[in-house]
């Protein structure tokens, strides 16, 4: 007891130095650097650093000496990435296919969700301005506001994406933990698929009936997108819209599912 | 200290023959072999992953994430039948080279 009193000055001087959390987060950002580690590997890996860690620490070596002792056990970050691709080359490509195939989807998704809004906030800028009697000049200018608005929509959120992950704000865990459930992803985009197409069934049939009532082109001032499931009476072909809106999306569906890291499937929610 | 060689060559029955005693993770595996060869063997730690993932996608092996006491999630590894099977031939042929030598060398073999 006598011993540990001289300690605490010590000790705060080696936390000040050395912070473990740190030491393994930028060990971490090491592995990421490396192109040819999947993200499961880089997860085992570093499960694999903590208990050697854990193991030295019992032997009695401080944080610093078992941090410095385990990470060169584990071995050079460069070496290891070209050790794992020797192993298994098509698993990285496969990972990269998963995350181009899943940002093309949500991209197309949210396109068409962006460009619902945006329809049907122009024309009801358009139908109150000729309410409200504005003149044509004003509402021939709610047109390009909604494609304004679509352009701003589809672009905010890539923008957003690119500078949290600069910004080292969004980890890569966080999306990966999201798409790991898959009844969870399945789920989600069938459903942002479902309410998309079924807004639009509902706004085709409405926009018809208005165009019958009013006779009057302007109410569609931005053109409607066009669901699967449309109307006939429309004068573009029907598949045209069902091979955009039904076959594209549950193609591009199966893809992310196919290429979906196999370990992924297997890990259990997160308590 | 083995050559390098040997390292490669005997890592998979030495993998499948200590998931046969249960299902473990990789910082497990690696001090059972230290601990069993008396330090003969020593593998790198990085280098143990690619040969159980060949080892998984040879089938002879699965791999499952659990979360272990500490609340860390570990990643573990237990045989599939086929590796069940895969010790057999190894053992096997493990023991033919083994008895061979001990002949040669006037040492008394071990019993298959």
């Amino acid at each position: 007891m006598a011993g540990r009193s001289q300690h605490p000055v010590q000790i705060m001087e080696n936390q000040t130095r050395f912070d473990l959390n740190v030491a393994i987060e930028s060990w971490r950002n090491e592995l990421t650097a490396q192109p040819n580690l999947a993200s499961d590997d880089r997860h085992e890996l570093e499960a694999h650093l903590c208990d050697a860690i854990a193991g030295f620490r019992q032997r009695g070596l401080n944080e610093e000496e078992s941090f410095w002792l385990a990470r060169r056990r584990v071995g050079q970050p460069q070496q290891i990435g070209e050790e794992f691709v020797k192993a298994n080359p098509a698993i990285v490509w496969r990972e990269r296919g998963f995350w181009m195939a899943s940002a093309i989807l949500l991209a197309f998704l949210w396109n068409e969700f962006a460009g619902i809004l945006c329809c049907v906030i122009s024309n009801s800028i358009t139908s109150l301005s000729i309410r409200f009697g504005f003149e044509s000049e004003w509402i021939g200018l709610t047109a390009y506001f909604g494609t304004g608005l679509l352009m701003l929509l589809n672009i905010l959120p890539l923008l957003g994406v690119a500078i949290l992950l600069a910004k080292g704000r969004v980890r890569e865990d966080f999306i990966l933990n999201f798409f790991a459930r898959k009844r969870f992803l399945i789920s989600t985009l069938v459903s942002l698929w479902i309410t998309v197409n079924g807004v639009m069934f509902y706004l085709n049939t409405l926009s018809y009936n208005n165009t019958l009532v009013e006779n009057n082109n302007l109410i569609r001032s931005m053109p409607l997108p066009h669901g699967a499931f449309r109307l006939t009476i429309d004068p573009q072909p029907a598949w045209t819209a069902l091979s955009h809106n039904l076959i594209f999306p549950l193609l591009l569906l199966a893809l992310v599912l196919w290429l979906m890291p196999p370990q992924n499937r297997k890990t259990p929610n997160r308590a | 200290m083995l050559t390098k060689d040997l390292v490669a060559a005997s890592s998979k029955p030495l993998l499948l023959s200590i998931l046969a005693g249960g299902e473990s993770y990789g910082y497990e595996i690696i001090q059972k072999v230290r601990e069993l060869s008396g330090g003969q063997i020593e593998w790198s730690d990085g280098m143990l992953y690619p040969v159980l993932h060949r080892l998984e996608r040879d089938g002879l092996i699965e791999s499952e994430w659990k979360e272990a006491d500490t609340g860390r999630e570990r990643k573990y590894y237990f045989l599939s039948s086929d590796g069940r099977k895969a010790i057999k031939t190894e053992r096997q042929q493990w023991l033919a080279v083994h008895n061979t030598l001990c002949k040669l060398w006037k040492i008394k073999p071990a019993s298959i």
